[in-house]
């Protein structure tokens, strides 16, 4: 007795397998420059109609007139939109120009402190994943008891701390009264304890909460109950089943928050005088500091983008239902 | 010395903003601090190493091409002028020895022999012309610079140990101007500004620089005023107030500067304290151009009679800093005038003013910085204990600069006069002649003369009058809100006794660090 | 004819949620046996706790619920007393379960195949992961899936509905197990492959003498397969007994009441019979036999007592007071 097929039956093999490959990377490739252009152009008249440079770089104690010679060398008495093609030009051949104020190159600038954000970035999110999805499955397995709820509790309440307060108090106990970690700075090991822990405080308890839950629903789900009537233990039901699956909108998330914490974790670098790229774009957009600004942001829009399609193409690899061609 | 308006928008944003969490934190950990633990009374130290913290350091290594005076701290430290100003305020000797003048336009001066740059070369009247040249080039990047240069025009070398300096018109603070030009060595000029290439002829030398972050400098042995204790110093840029705060007290930073006043009154119970004058006027410009109401000087003065100087400066400036004497200069400037007294501190004196005058239902917002809220809204408090409406409104600090120098929306701007980089009032350019277009901040045809007067009169007493005259101005016609001379305060380890001797920079090798 | 040793012998299993004070019985006195290889429907409406009776029987109560009494004999050993290593070896070993969604039931992030390689291996941890991919293919093959060995490494969603419920057939018998519970295996499914699902269980029964117990609402797939019926109400056994015994002379009003609810295709037109009233809650089970407040035939002892499950026929056991009259409700 054969099945008649029926549309869910047809493979994802054939014909068009290769063609579809060709076509996601090429829809990859479109998206990375619609993206990276749109948010430059939307920041370009954004920057340049909220404030003017030259004040800055002139100085406090300039006159009228050596402000406006200032703008004038910097290029801002152009017409808006000469500027602007001038800037797509530039753009394209990956020239950022110089910062207005140190006259360093901007992307330069830009790519010195890249690292270090994309440091604590990675060393923020394993952390997290490391110890989060972990209490996140504990949270749910026990969601009933005291464990459990105690758990979620904690994740709720520090999810609501703000960074800063967080991150001073960090500061002040580990640093001031247990003198364990220096107070301010980057460059060794020792440096991203505390930047971390403030990031990662947070983000642990979004992937308790996201793993509670993601479990909590393929436990509900029959495919857990039917795991176990087929022998398995609980735990490797919660591990194996629950979990693998709850691992789907986990995924999703840590790829945002990865990309979030790329765009600089501002108020952390701040706080700790580190020296990564959030602390420097907020400098730079008091300043306006265009061309620091922009390379900034252009840089970062690749890394999103290029984060979000390495998001992308792990869900594709857990999820098999993600597989399936539109 | 740090210049408190451009640079300390941001971290003054989140320093208020984190203001309260920190004094409570702070206060209630205030008493069991165990660092610190410098007895002070130790022998002295001759190759210390000292740590300085600050919200922001220099924004480049080249001290031409520095953005606001907050590059200060590290260009006097490994660059010299000509001449400097002692904690008196007097002009002496530094990289030049001697000078006369010629003519009205031309000053001459005798150089130091001896002196020899980090890299080696010496330092001679050429390297005087073409650091000037430099400067006056056009080049945007100095363009601070110039504008405190005023009318010099050139430097002419007469020979190897001495130089002309010559202004477009007579020029009575030329030397108050040179104490602001440092001397690079011309060797580097034209070149790329690296840690290797720059160099100059103070008691350090920059040994590494991670932009705004830190400077670390060693010290320089053949240098003519050699540092006797520091051996190396690091200027470390952390923007956050509380952890500035932090890194002080838990002894990573031994000197903090910039932190707002109550930050440092935490500290004082754990660390000494320097506080020299700021050499600044807290005012509040009043423009007449955006609420025609402060053109009356009855409600001008009533505005003044609002203010409470001394708890303004208890709680405002946190105790730094002096009720003034209804003048911007303080004491010991040219052109004090001892006979001028401040407004007297009389709500009910005020009120009736204004009802003279006629005026019911005034609105006078304030605008200003997120670092000089706190302040701002203590004013606020003033006013509206008067009836007169008020709130504080912040820009950022480009969107300031415009406001402040060319053309404010509100009726009142609070910030600072600063005038300790030329130690005179014509630093003040604000009150001086502008650009056709521009707002003016105080209105009044015989102050523009007399300041006119000022910037041309070689003759100190002639000078001193005008000066004096326009303070009896502005004072008379309560041209500004005067609110008080603010002082800077230095929070140090007890082992470090900075020695400033009423300087407002820290001058390093003067610094000793005992055991 | 029950043997004289069941597989399978429930007494008085009672199952209860909520506080323990003011519990809400859903099953408040099970009696069921099952004998090798044959085939038991259990049959009831939603919420008669038939589905709840034969999950404590593999230890698989959803939280909340509880067993408050009863034996579930299994072999001679009593489950609801087996520590959880001994529920597991039964769980795919000696018992399976198919599911009602098959779509639902099996886990969408893992292959078909290795849901029965899983099983497999679970209870043979000596199996080599080739040797159990090979017997998960045979499985597959068993139950009529075509190109077993490239269907075995796809995904649930990559199976139709029928398909998926045979894969789920294959998992339940990978191991051989001696009694196969099916919870409403065709519900979700079309007519033309309920017949297909029930094929396999009958072939399961015949060449592998699986026990089945098919727990059902619908009447006339207990006609096609079973060898035996139960019916449950409200949380207890009402009747039960050899299937045409039951479908020809059926003891108990709430029974008739059912078969007589039945779709005629003669009776085209008129209007159908139905029972009138609603079952109990499980918190609101009326005092005496649980069916008088809707049975046509209650008298005063079924307000205040509850029946027993009493011999009336050849097997067949009924629960209640009222004696049947000889033919009279058909």
């Amino acid at each position: 007795m054969s099945d008649l097929a029926t549309p869910e039956a047809v493979g994802t093999r054939g014909p068009t397998a290769a063609g579809g490959v060709l076509r996601s990377a090429l829809v990859w490739v479109l998206r990375l420059l619609v993206v990276t252009l749109g948010i430059l152009t939307i920041l370009f008249f954004l920057l340049r109609l909220s404030g003017d440079p030259a004040a800055v770089v002139a100085g406090a104690g300039a006159t009228d007139a050596q402000v406006e010679q200032v703008r004038v060398s910097l290029g801002l008495d152009q017409p808006l939109l000469t500027q602007y093609a001038q800037f797509l030009a530039d753009t394209a051949r990956l020239d950022f120009g110089s910062s207005l104020l140190t006259d360093q190159p901007a992307l330069g600038m830009v790519l010195d402190r890249m690292p270090a954000t994309l440091l604590l970035a990675a060393i923020t999110i394993v952390v997290s994943t490391l110890i989060g999805v972990p209490l996140g499955v504990l949270a749910a397995a026990r969601h009933r008891r005291t464990t459990g709820r105690l758990l979620s509790l904690l994740a709720a309440l520090l999810q609501a701390v703000p960074s800063f307060l967080l991150g001073i108090l960090l500061l002040l106990v580990l640093g001031l009264h247990l003198g364990w970690l220096p107070t301010y700075g980057s460059g060794t090991p020792v440096h991203l304890v505390l930047p971390v822990a403030t990031l990662a405080a947070i983000t642990i308890a979004r992937i308790v909460r996201l793993t509670r839950s993601g479990v909590l629903q393929a436990l509900g789900q029959e495919f857990t109950g039917a795991a176990l009537a087929r022998g398995a233990t609980r735990r490797r039901v919660l591990w194996n089943h629950a979990l693998r699956n709850a691992l789907v909108p986990l995924t999703a998330f840590v790829t945002i928050e990865v990309a979030h914490l790329i765009s600089g974790a501002v108020i952390v670098e701040s706080l700790f005088a580190y020296d990564g790229v959030g602390r420097q774009l907020v400098d730079s957009i008091f300043r306006r500091d265009y061309p620091v600004v922009q390379a900034t942001v252009f840089v970062i829009a690749v890394l999103v983008v290029l984060i979000s399609a390495a998001g992308d193409l792990l869900l594709h690899r857990l999820d098999p239902r993600m597989r399936r061609e539109a | 010395m740090p210049d408190f308006t451009p640079t300390l928008t941001r971290r003054g944003l989140m320093g208020l903003g984190l203001g309260a969490v920190a004094a409570w934190t702070l206060a209630s950990c205030g008493t069991d601090d165990d660092g610190g633990s410098g007895s002070g009374g130790g022998a002295a130290l001759s190759a210390a190493a000292i740590t300085l913290g600050s919200t922001a350091i220099t924004s480049a290594i080249d001290p031409h091409a520095a953005t606001s005076n907050v590059g200060r701290t590290y260009a006097i430290n490994v660059f010299d002028s000509l001449v400097d100003f002692d904690g008196d305020g007097r002009i002496v000797a530094s990289l030049a020895t001697d000078w006369t003048r010629v003519d009205e336009t031309t000053l001459e001066l005798t150089l130091r022999e001896g002196v020899t740059f980090h890299s080696g070369a010496a330092f001679d009247a050429q390297a005087v012309k073409a650091n000037v040249e430099r400067i006056l080039s056009g080049d945007p990047a100095y363009s601070l610079l110039v504008g405190r240069l005023g009318p010099i025009s050139k430097v002419e070398v007469v020979d190897a140990r001495t130089v002309r300096v010559i202004t477009s018109a007579p020029d009575p603070i030329l030397l108050n101007r040179l104490t602001m030009i440092d001397i690079v060595d011309p060797a580097t000029i034209g070149k790329e500004v690296t840690v290797e290439t720059i160099s100059g002829t103070g008691p350090f030398k920059v040994v590494g620089y991670k932009p705004d972050q830190e400077v670390r400098l060693e010290r320089y042995a053949d240098a003519w005023q050699p540092s006797e204790s520091i051996a190396t110093a690091t200027l470390v840029a952390i923007s956050d107030p509380s952890s500035l705060a932090i890194a002080v007290r838990a002894g990573e930073v031994d000197t903090a500067f910039g932190l707002a006043p109550d930050q440092v009154a935490q500290l004082q119970g754990t660390l000494d304290l320097e506080t020299p004058s700021a050499g600044s006027c807290a005012i509040c410009s009043l423009i007449p151009d955006a609420e025609p109401a402060l053109a009356d000087p009855r409600v001008r003065r009533a505005l003044n009679m609002a203010i409470n100087h001394e708890e303004f400066v208890e709680v405002g400036l946190g105790g730094y800093g002096e009720v003034s004497t209804g003048q911007l200069l303080q004491p010991g400037y040219l052109g004090y005038d001892d006979s001028l007294e401040g407004f007297p501190y009389d709500p009910d004196g005020a009120k009736e003013l204004l009802a003279e005058a006629g005026v019911t239902d005034l609105e006078l917002p304030i605008v200003t910085t997120a670092f000089f809220k706190a302040q701002a809204e203590i004013v606020v408090g003033y006013l509206e204990a008067i009836g007169v409406k008020s709130r504080v409104e912040l820009q950022d600090l480009s969107a300031f600069l415009g406001t402040l120098l060319s053309k404010s929306e509100f009726p009142l701007v609070y910030w600072q006069t600063d005038y300790f980089d030329l130690q005179d009032i014509l630093s003040v350019t604000r009150f001086g002649p502008q650009q056709p277009g521009t707002q003016l901040h105080f209105e009044n045809p015989r102050y523009a003369e007399l300041y006119q007067e000022a910037t041309v009169e070689l003759d100190d007493d002639k000078r001193a009058a005008a000066i004096k005259e326009m303070a009896g101005l502005l004072n008379e016609e309560a041209g500004v809100l005067f609110l008080g001379w603010p002082k800077l305060a230095y929070v140090h380890a007890r082992d470090v006794d900075l020695l400033l001797g009423g300087e407002s920079l820290i001058n390093l090798q003067k610094v000793v660090r005992s055991a | 004819m029950t043997s004289p040793d069941p597989l399978l012998e429930i007494t008085g299993l009672r199952l209860e949620a909520g506080a323990a004070d003011a519990p809400a019985r859903l099953v408040d006195g099970v009696d069921l046996a099952v004998a090798p290889g044959e085939v038991v429907g259990l049959v009831g409406e939603s919420g008669s706790g038939k589905s709840l009776t034969m999950r404590s029987v593999l230890g698989l109560l959803p939280s909340g619920v509880r067993a408050s009494g009863g034996r579930v004999g299994w072999d001679g050993e009593d489950l609801l007393a087996a520590s959880e290593p001994r529920l597991r070896e039964v769980r795919g070993g000696e018992i399976g379960m198919v599911y009602q969604d098959p779509s639902q039931a099996l886990d969408p992030l893992m292959r078909v195949g290795d849901h029965i390689v899983e099983t497999l291996r679970l209870h043979d941890p000596r199996l080599s992961r080739r040797a159990a991919r090979e017997r998960a293919v045979e499985a597959l093959a068993a139950v009529g899936v075509p190109d077993p060995a490239r269907r075995s490494r796809q995904y649930p969603h990559e199976f139709s509905g029928g398909m998926k419920q045979r894969a789920m057939i294959a998992v339940a018998l990978a191991n051989r197990p001696r009694l196969v519970i099916a919870d409403e295996p065709t519900t979700a499914l079309d007519v033309t492959i309920q017949a297909q699902v029930l094929d396999l269980l009958r072939t399961a029964r015949d060449e592998l003498g699986t026990a089945v117990v098919l727990i059902t609402h619908d009447l006339g797939l207990v006609a096609e397969i079973a060898d035996r019926v139960a019916v449950m109400y409200a949380g207890s056994v009402v009747e039960v007994g050899p299937v045409g015994e039951l479908f020809s002379d059926p003891q108990h009003p709430y029974t008739r009441g059912l078969l007589a609810s039945r779709p005629h295709l003669a009776a085209r037109g008129a209007a159908l019979p139905a029972i009138a009233g609603q079952p109990p809650l499980p918190t609101g089970r009326p005092p005496g036999c649980a069916f008088h407040p809707r049975c046509p035939l209650a008298g005063d002892l079924c307000v205040t007592d509850a029946p027993l499950l009493e011999l009336r026929g050849p097997d067949h056991r009924t629960a209640c007071h009222v004696p049947a009259p000889e033919g009279a409700l058909r």
